[in-house]
């Protein structure tokens, strides 16, 4: 099964996460996960 | 990781202990510890069998790891993670609740799934994964494939929170996502 996602699709889900991708980020558990690459 | 010939049993140790989020532990579950000397000890046998195709490894140690208690789906994903980081994104089961959340959320008829159990689950989420990132290079505000794992992990951290009934600590702004 694929996904095919829609650009309407994917556009909402960036609109959705594009004013906490900072916030996100800086939360990440940088102790748990100190190399994440 | 590149060439799996060249990565050594404790360099697979390692990168476990890392995902196992136990790097800065000198003692961690006697259930991960087994299970990444376990993989250690095979992986000299899997560089030679020079398995290339991702199914093929993925299947590799699905068969490899039977006899465990459980087949450890998201352990073996990030194993193709680490011998094809710039393909396979890694999933857990935080990222992968994420997925999900923003698909139902975006495709209502979406047939949610709790967790990922099959090699298809993966393909799924590295299309999510890369679809997302892709159609996210047009704007001027672009994470890396590293911030937006991290985001997704984060965010798939909130909702099991959430679903427990606790408010994610350490969180900031993003709980409005979730109206």
């Amino acid at each position: 099964m694929a996904l095919a996602l829609r650009s309407v699709e994917l556009n909402q889900i960036i609109d959705r996460l594009v004013p906490d991708l900072r916030s996100l980020n800086e939360d990440y558990d940088d102790a748990k996960y100190p190399a994440h690459a | 990781m590149g060439d799996h010939a060249k990565t050594t049993a404790a360099d697979i140790e390692r990168a476990l202990r890392w995902k196992f989020g136990h790097w800065r532990k000198n003692d961690y579950p006697a259930a991960h510890r087994h299970l990444a000397e376990r993989i250690a000890r095979e992986w000299k046998r899997f560089s030679r069998e020079g398995v290339q195709d991702p199914e093929s490894i993925y299947r590799h140690w699905v068969m490899v790891l039977k006899s465990e208690a459980y087949t450890p789906h998201i352990t073996i994903t990030f194993l193709l993670h680490l011998l094809l980081p710039d393909q396979f994104p890694i999933m857990d089961q935080h990222t992968f609740r994420a997925m999900n959340w923003f698909l139902k959320d975006a495709r209502p008829e979406w047939p949610e799934r709790k967790a990922p159990t099959d090699f298809p689950d993966f393909m799924i989420y590295k299309e999510f994964f890369d679809s997302l990132h892709t159609a996210w290079q047009s704007r001027n505000d672009a994470p890396t494939r590293s911030d937006l794992d991290k985001a997704l992990m984060v965010f798939g951290q909130g909702l099991k929170m959430r679903s427990l009934g606790k408010t994610p600590v350490g969180l900031t702004n993003w709980q409005r996502l979730l109206l």
